[in-house]
């Protein structure tokens, strides 16, 4: 029993850093625009298949060409971000208050639709770096790339709130979150912030993606599922606080799988019950200012 | 401003075009030719069965064609993918009956869809081979109809299950568990083998797990087997799910025995999971490209045409249904409901590739592969072998 339950406690928290991962990225968006990028499961599906592209363009399963796949599947992501928010967020915020979340919407079932034709519309292995043996911690099975996520999801965090609070960039953007007029007037160039808020954001579900895609597989719907889930524990966690966010994701992936556990029938039940619970008790999410 | 109004205006619309999707093609110029309509999931989660039937379906009437069609007119396919989604199915089946007039429909590869389309086919009194799918109604929903236009080429899943079942028997297991997908699909197969369990007299050591499609970690469930000391596990997964058990199997350090239906002979179980981890697991089949001559000949043929034989059985499957299409268009003329009656009533069907007989169907039987016609298959090494029973 013991084991059984330490076995789900790493397992969740192997599969929750990667919905924080996610999430993440709809945190910097919110902060500075009250905007989401509703696609970013499918920003994250683009960085994974990109990804995997140049992985084995450089020669597939080592540490460097994984860095390389990662560094070139960041860039193209990062002007994506600038594309979206200049074609789908900047046009209609502002006109009706939700038009954002159908325009970014579209733009993930473009994104899906083409990532079908140009990747075909199978599950790719990714084969992970770090290879596929099974690592033991005190009995429970994880694989090295479910660590790394892990790590990297906490570095993410960490990073975040040490570049929000200590770099001029950072406070600048923290300025347009908190009062964007104000930051105009101080010489902030408040549009330059919402484009570098989207690019910052469309950057991590690149970084997601192919990080993640050993464990998921990489394939044009990867993301569907996966963005949901990582909205869920954005909001569970709090919106506003990245610590939150990582709190929510772990939380949520733990859950679900101490509620398989309990009764496989009863998975998503129970998770969800459980964010309906937090809600209620905390409406802006556990780490959320109140 | 005026760009805000333009993409405010334009992006919906392209929403609903995507919605839309590929039903918004314009109609064919080939209007007055007698045509074969397939439609199948060339996208979406069982692509890959999808586009290995296309080739079997394009192969049958090229060839067709090519001994100077019917009287001298070509036969034309035409193909509509339905992005496995019933939905999709529905309307593509619609089209194909009413507006494109085809003769017969080949197709669904998804049971879900194939089981939302024959309604239509069966209603407008078109001859329907479904030569992927392989839920048991199928075949059974029109059985006591004056006259039953769904016919069947694809090992049916009771037969399936019943193989399933038996290798769960000789391999001598004394605890068995079972895992399945929330897909109709998977829950439909539950059922089944829950019923032909009882009817063995086998119990369930422990109540059946679940996992969604796209689930990456099953820990959860295969804890609940192990705790329960199963040794042997009956699954309904697709191939990359089935990956996913193996590998969490691996992390429990709780490897058993694992027997899924025809899903693991998917290309992609080898692809996703790779040799080391799918040594051994257990699958049902009907065909090989080692049947017989004809099969070996035919696999010939599809690598010449298309340079390999990604997916051979659903290759094999589609080309002899659409060849018993067309067999019964000579018999006796572009006429469906003359058609249907033909197919039943076939009986020189004696160059088959598949394990069909020449007499495939029967007024009490739309079933082309019976209980008889399938087999165990494993993996050694990454190559598909027969279980020797």
């Amino acid at each position: 029993m013991l084991t059984k339950l330490w076995q789900a406690l790493i397992s969740g928290m192997a599969i929750g850093s990667i919905y924080a991962l996610i999430a993440q990225g709809f945190y910097i968006t919110s902060i500075t625009t009250n905007t989401l990028n509703f696609g970013q499961g499918d920003f994250l599906m683009i960085g994974a298949l990109f990804g995997l592209t140049c992985y084995l363009a450089f020669g597939g399963p080592s540490m460097l060409s994984f860095v390389i796949a990662t560094v070139l599947a960041v860039g193209l992501l990062a002007v994506m971000g600038a594309g979206l928010e200049r074609i789908a967020v900047r046009p209609v915020r502002g006109l009706t208050s939700l038009s954002w979340v159908l325009s970014t919407l579209s733009v993930a079932l473009i994104l899906r639709n083409a990532a079908q034709l140009i990747w075909r519309p199978e599950q790719h292995p990714f084969p992970s770096p770090l290879g596929s043996k099974v690592l033991r911690i005190a009995g429970a099975g994880i694989l090295p790339q479910e660590i790394f996520i892990l790590a990297v999801s906490i570095s993410v965090m960490i990073l975040l709130m040490v570049f929000l609070r200590r770099s001029l960039l950072g406070k600048a953007l923290l300025a347009v979150a908190h009062n964007s007029n104000a930051a105009a007037a101080m010489g902030i160039n408040v549009q330059r912030m919402v484009i570098f808020a989207y690019v910052l954001s469309s950057v991590l579900a690149g970084l997601g993606g192919v990080l993640i895609a050993p464990i998921t597989f990489a394939y044009a719907y990867m993301g569907t599922v996966l963005g949901v889930k990582a909205f869920a524990a954005a909001i569970v966690g709090g919106l506003e606080n990245p610590l939150g966010i990582l709190i929510g994701g772990l939380i949520m992936g733990v859950v679900e799988q101490i509620a398989a556990g309990i009764n496989s029938n009863l998975k998503d039940g129970i998770t969800f019950a459980l964010i309906i619970l937090i809600l209620a008790l905390r409406p802006t999410g556990l780490l959320g200012k109140r | 401003m005026k760009l805000s109004w333009a993409v405010f205006v334009t992006l919906p619309i392209l929403f609903v075009c995507f919605l839309a999707g590929g039903g918004l093609n314009p109609s064919p110029a080939w209007a007055d030719h007698i045509k074969i309509g397939f439609s199948g999931s060339l996208t979406g989660g069982t692509f890959d069965y999808g586009q290995a039937a296309k080739r079997g379906f394009e192969l049958a009437i090229k060839e067709y064609n090519e001994k100077g069609g019917y009287q001298g007119h070509p036969v034309v396919g035409v193909i509509y993918d339905d992005e496995t989604q019933p939905a999709k199915g529905v309307q593509n089946t619609t089209r194909l009956v009413t507006l494109d007039k085809v003769i017969g429909v080949i197709g669904p590869v998804n049971s879900g869809v194939a089981l939302a389309t024959i309604d239509i086919t069966q209603r407008y009194q078109i001859p329907h081979i479904i030569s992927i799918a392989t839920a048991v109604p199928l075949t059974q929903r029109y059985k006591s109809a004056p006259k039953n236009y769904i016919f069947h080429l694809s090992l049916v899943d009771s037969a399936q299950i019943a193989l399933m079942i038996d290798y769960v028997k000789k391999k001598g297991c004394q605890r068995v568990g079972m895992m399945n997908d929330t897909t109709g699909w998977g829950e439909s197969g539950r059922q089944e083998a829950l019923k032909q369990l009882k009817e063995n007299g086998i119990e369930l050591a422990t109540e059946i797990q679940r996992f969604a499609v796209g689930d990456t970690d099953m820990t959860a469930q295969l804890a609940k087997l192990k705790e329960a000391n199963v040794d042997c596990l009956i699954s309904f997964a697709l191939a990359p799910e089935a990956v996913q058990i193996l590998k969490s199997m691996d992390k429990l350090g709780y490897r058993i025995p694992l027997v899924d239906t025809w899903a693991l002979l998917a290309p992609s179980f080898l692809k996703l999971g790779g040799k080391d981890l799918i040594e051994g697991a257990v699958t049902v089949s009907s065909y090989t490209i080692e049947l017989s001559e004809r099969s070996r000949a035919f696999h010939e043929k599809v690598v010449a045409e298309y340079g390999e034989d990604f997916y051979p059985i659903a290759t094999a499957q589609t080309y002899d249904a659409t060849r018993i299409m067309l067999r019964a268009l000579d018999k006796v003329g572009p006429d469906p409901k003359k058609m249907r009656d033909a197919i039943e009533d076939m009986d020189d069907f004696t160059d088959a590739v598949t394990a069909i007989s020449p007499k495939p169907y029967s007024k009490e039987d739309h079933e082309a592969l019976g209980p008889g016609k399938g087999f165990l298959m494993t993996y050694r090494n990454g190559e598909l072998v027969r279980l020797e029973p």
